[in-house]
């Protein structure tokens, strides 16, 4: 091995090294952006834990009055079936006996649904494995090949984020959660920007700058 | 009880001349922001009174803050936004009002001048937000700018603005939520916050110059001390903003609280957020003048603000400004030091949403068709009002003026006597309320060219109002009845705080203080006369009375101590039982109450409560002498007008009684605060010393007589509106209004 060898393998090595760790801190920060946009659903309803559930749940029939010990995507705790107006109702608890979390669970043709309070999570167990999840006030889209698509109140545009970074995405959001994120006045109020919220508007129309799929994604419908 | 005498408002009699015209406004966006909550507010509140508006709304929004109730605006859905507004200049330009424009370019707004539309543009943000030159408005197209704070007021003038700039610094509205528990315990949960975590706070779109990864820093180091966390309120509005929040989200993951950051987005109700929240805290790099620290501040939150030019207009307790380049250590101390708050209560500002109509009242100047338009309150039987009706009909006819009348009259004689000289009083707005009555004494001003606003007896809040907003050239007069009228434009320093002025700010801005008396202090004013009232000499008096008979004259008021005077006649009566004491006046309805007491305090008595008396029919009947007690005395009437009938008067030394009756040859001059001891002495004497009565009386009239005429009052009234030289303020430079720093709220 000469040293242009040498010099390539330290190079593609080095390379292969930044990938893999911009790749994880990309990771991480898609992480963080559902923590942070859905704190509600934190820390047991993470989309890769619903799939591991589903799957799992797939493959046995849970009886009422026996409760389900560590159950995939939930480990360490017990859940509890119960039959109410014929839909199972699962219930999570801890070795102490704390509630965790409580959901529905549906069968679905693409593998189940879990509701839990106003938001529903369609978990798809097939070839490519998804999950979504919708919520009056929003939504995201989940699978472990490309990451996270969020529809939030955060942005008009739908952002994707995965281990290979940030940006507007071309995926539309649902009608539903459109309609509930145009706000009610009522003389109350809603976020400031403090220095008007418009200002970057005639900017966004003219295409805007510097974001990976352009603005013109994010422009309102005229 | 008080049939006869109780004034109670009469209805249609005097007309309204209403020179408002619909609100038009023109916006970018409905975007949750605070020049877009700005808008609304102001929008909302003129709505809620019934306004006609038209708002214009250049780029719809599906995040947007939705129109309030009564208003339907106007969005662009198709076709470009030049289309857009050349298709609105069809539609308005036959309105003679203009156009407020918010965040709307100077390309677009020429397209309104073209067709002769004026704007009036709000400027929102510091000058590193504008898209505006402002050194490109021609006055002739934009006779007024309003900007948001002093320090962007400042920034325009540097920049070449040449259009005259008015400061209004909007309050926000805070409702209820903000201070509900239940409300702070559900948003609290939803962001899964335990309710021992300290929760910052943080407003705004996702930015840079809102530095937010500074906010992030400041946690980690508020976490290294507490548990704490921080919500972000607000997101992002362009490629920008995505990236913004990248480097945000990164930063938090590098700093490892990333789990205690929340982004809820762009809320559509903010208050309970308020609730939730523990402190504020804004790092912004500029701002224009935040809404959300002023909403925090009214929410009863504490706020860490950076010392960024919008922050230091607002004056508030529970701000602390940290410089602008303090290090993240330092204020994660400043938040540390507060606590987890166990109980929330709000302190909300007194607000004048409606502010922004006023700057909306500049109007094309048809012609000069009036001198002076004269201004007060109502044309009740008054002191006040006796005095500018004999004014205003003595001078009608060498001095072109109107006078308006802002609220309801209790008694339709002083309006009918000036309508029967041709002065056709009317009323600015259908209601009494200071902000309408302004915007629509503004419009008139404008219109007809008014060389001089001369305010007689009129709401402070009015004055206020169409002082902050009155054109350079036009003369402002006050015409002071007495001390009190300092001491109820004091009582009127919140409202003028919510318009970004001031007390002392109206009094620099008045040309002429007119006192009615010297005197002994008054609030600091560039000039100040002395014009005391004249009266006309009137019949004389029918002589002495066959027994004691004594006249008190004047409004049943709590200043005019009739307690005292009753006091004073029933220690009186045992020696004359004959005696007799006439109220001659009328009874407000804030004030039946109050005659309430009195009948009953003169119940036995031989005391007659006469009701009002607009001629002088009173004064030809004989009395024993005319009793005039007050508080806060201008150039008292009642004092006048008897002394020209011929009738004895005892008087307390209040205000500017005393240059009427300068010695004991022209009456009795009792001390201010006389008991009713004292006036009882008094009367006794008028009643014991006739010729003595007589000959003070007869010297009281010459004085009047020759001293206190309505001509030498007119005259000078005519001096000084007459020579109404607008010449110097239109040389003055074009940015002539005043405001002052934000006081915080009582």
């Amino acid at each position: 091995m000469d040293i242009f060898e040498v010099l390539a393998f330290v190079g593609i090595a080095g390379y292969l090294a930044y990938s893999y760790l911009r790749r994880k801190a990309q990771g991480e920060k898609a992480e963080a952006m559902f923590r942070s946009m859905f704190p509600d659903l934190q820390p047991h309803f993470h989309p890769a834990k619903l799939l591991d559930y589903v799957r799992a749940r797939q493959a046995r029939e849970p009886t009422p009055g026996f409760p389900w010990q560590d159950p995939p995507g939930f480990a360490g705790a017990k859940a509890s079936f119960e039959k109410i107006d014929g839909r199972e109702r699962v219930t999570l608890l801890d070795a102490a006996g704390t509630l965790l979390g409580q959901f529905f669970f549906e069968d679905h043709p693409e593998g189940g649904v879990l509701r839990v309070g106003q938001g529903k999570f369609t978990v798809n167990t097939t070839v490519q494995p998804r999950v979504r999840y919708w919520h009056p006030d929003r939504e995201f889209k989940w699978s472990p090949r490309k990451g996270w698509t969020f529809q939030t109140r955060v942005a008009e545009s739908s952002i994707d984020s995965s281990d290979r970074g940030t940006s507007w995405s071309s995926s539309s959001d649902s009608s539903a959660s459109r309609a509930a994120s145009v706000a009610p006045f009522a003389g109350a109020g809603g976020a400031f920007d403090g220095g008007g919220a418009s200002q970057a508007w005639d900017g966004a129309e003219r295409g805007g700058a510097g974001s990976s799929e352009g603005a013109s994604s994010s422009a309102p419908a005229y | 009880m008080l049939d006869g005498i109780l004034a109670r408002p009469v209805r249609d009699l005097i007309p309204v001349r209403d020179a408002r015209e619909p609100l038009r406004a023109l916006i970018a966006s409905l975007a949750p922001g605070g020049a877009e909550r700005i808008v609304l507010e102001w929008l909302a509140a003129e709505a809620a009174r019934g306004r006609a508006i038209e708002l214009a709304v250049l780029h719809a929004r599906r995040n947007a803050l939705a129109a309030p109730a009564g208003i339907s605006p106007r969005v662009r859905c198709g076709g470009d936004p030049a289309t857009f507004v050349a298709a609105l200049a069809c539609e308005w330009r036959s309105s003679r009002a203009p156009v407020s424009t918010h965040l709307v370019g100077d390309d677009l707004l020429s397209l309104l001048w073209r067709e002769g539309i004026r704007t009036i543009p709000t400027v929102h943000n510091a000058r590193g937000g504008w898209r505006n030159d402002p050194a490109r408005w021609d006055p002739a197209d934009v006779p007024l700018v309003v900007a948001c704070a002093d320090h962007v007021r400042r920034e325009l003038i540097e920049a070449g603005c040449r259009a005259p700039i008015v400061t209004l610094r909007h309050r926000p509205c805070v409702g209820a939520a903000a201070f509900d528990a239940s409300a702070r315990e559900r948003v609290r949960a939803e962001l899964g916050i335990a309710s021992g975590t300290f929760l910052v706070g943080a407003i705004g779109a996702l930015k840079p110059q809102k530095d937010y990864r500074r906010a992030i820093e400041v946690l980690a180091r508020l976490r290294r001390h507490r548990d704490a966390a921080l919500v972000i309120l607000g997101g992002i509005l362009d490629a920008a903003g995505l990236e913004e929040l990248d480097r945000v989200v990164a930063l938090a993951v590098e700093r490892g609280v990333a789990d205690r950051l929340r982004l809820p987005g762009f809320v559509p109700v903010i208050e309970p957020y308020f609730a939730a929240c523990d402190a504020l805290l804004n790092v912004s790099r500029f701002e224009g003048l935040s809404m959300a620290v002023q909403e925090a501040l009214a929410a009863g939150l504490p706020v860490v603000a950076t010392d960024v030019e919008g922050q230091r207009e607002i004056s508030h307790r529970a701000l602390e400004r940290v410089p602008r380049d303090a290090a993240s250590e330092e204020i994660a101390r400043r938040l540390g030091a507060h606590a987890v708050r166990r109980e929330l209560a709000g302190r909300p500002w007194t607000r004048a949403p409606r502010a922004g109509s006023l700057a909306l009242s500049w109007r094309e100047r048809r012609s000069r068709s009036i001198g002076t338009l004269f201004v007060t309150a109502n044309l009740n039987a008054g002191g006040a009002q006796r005095s500018l009706v004999n004014l205003v009909r003595a001078i009608a006819r060498r001095h072109a003026l109107e006078v308006a009348v802002c609220s309801e009259s209790t008694h339709d004689a002083f309006a009918r006597m000036l309508q029967r000289d041709g002065i056709d009083p009317f009323r600015p707005a259908a209601d009494a309320d200071p902000v309408a009555v302004a915007e629509s004494l503004l419009a008139r001003i404008h219109r007809q060219g008014a060389a001089n606003a001369c305010f007689w007896n009129a709401d402070p809040k009015v004055k206020l109002a169409l002082a902050k907003f009155a054109p350079a050239s036009l003369r402002l007069v006050d015409v002071s009845p007495g001390h009190y009228a300092f001491d109820e434009m004091d009582a009127a320093s919140e409202f003028a705080e919510a318009l970004a002025y001031s007390p002392r700010a109206y009094y620099e801005r008045l040309d002429l203080l007119v006192l009615k008396y010297r005197a002994a202090s008054h609030p600091a004013c560039a000039r100040v006369a002395v014009i005391p009232n004249g009266v006309h000499p009137g019949p004389a008096t029918s002589g002495a009375p066959p027994h004691p008979r004594f006249l008190v004259s004047g409004r049943i008021a709590p200043s005019k101590r009739l307690s005292t005077v009753i006091e004073a006649f029933a220690a009186l009566q045992p020696g004359h039982p004959d005696a007799e004491l006439h109220l001659v006046g009328p009874v407000e309805e804030r004030h039946a109450a109050y005659a309430s007491r009195l009948r009953e305090e003169a119940a036995g008595l031989r005391v007659f409560f006469r009701g009002a008396s607009f001629g002088f029919d009173h004064l030809e009947e004989a009395f024993s002498a005319a009793i005039v007690l007050g508080t806060h005395q201008g150039c008292p009437n009642a004092v006048l007008e008897a002394m020209a009938a011929g009738i004895p008067v005892v008087a307390n030394d209040s205000g500017g009684t005393r240059e009427l009756i300068p010695g004991e040859r022209y009456g009795w001059l009792l001390p201010e605060a006389a008991t009713a001891g004292e006036l009882a002495l008094a009367l006794r004497e008028v009643i014991d010393r006739p010729e003595d009565s007589r000959s003070r009386a007869r010297a009281a009239r010459e004085r009047v007589r020759t001293e206190f005429t309505i001509e030498a009052m007119a005259e000078r009234y005519l001096a000084i509106l007459g020579a109404a030289d607008t010449s110097a303020r239109e040389k003055m430079e074009a940015c002539s209004f005043a405001s002052v720093p934000a006081a915080q709220p009582s």
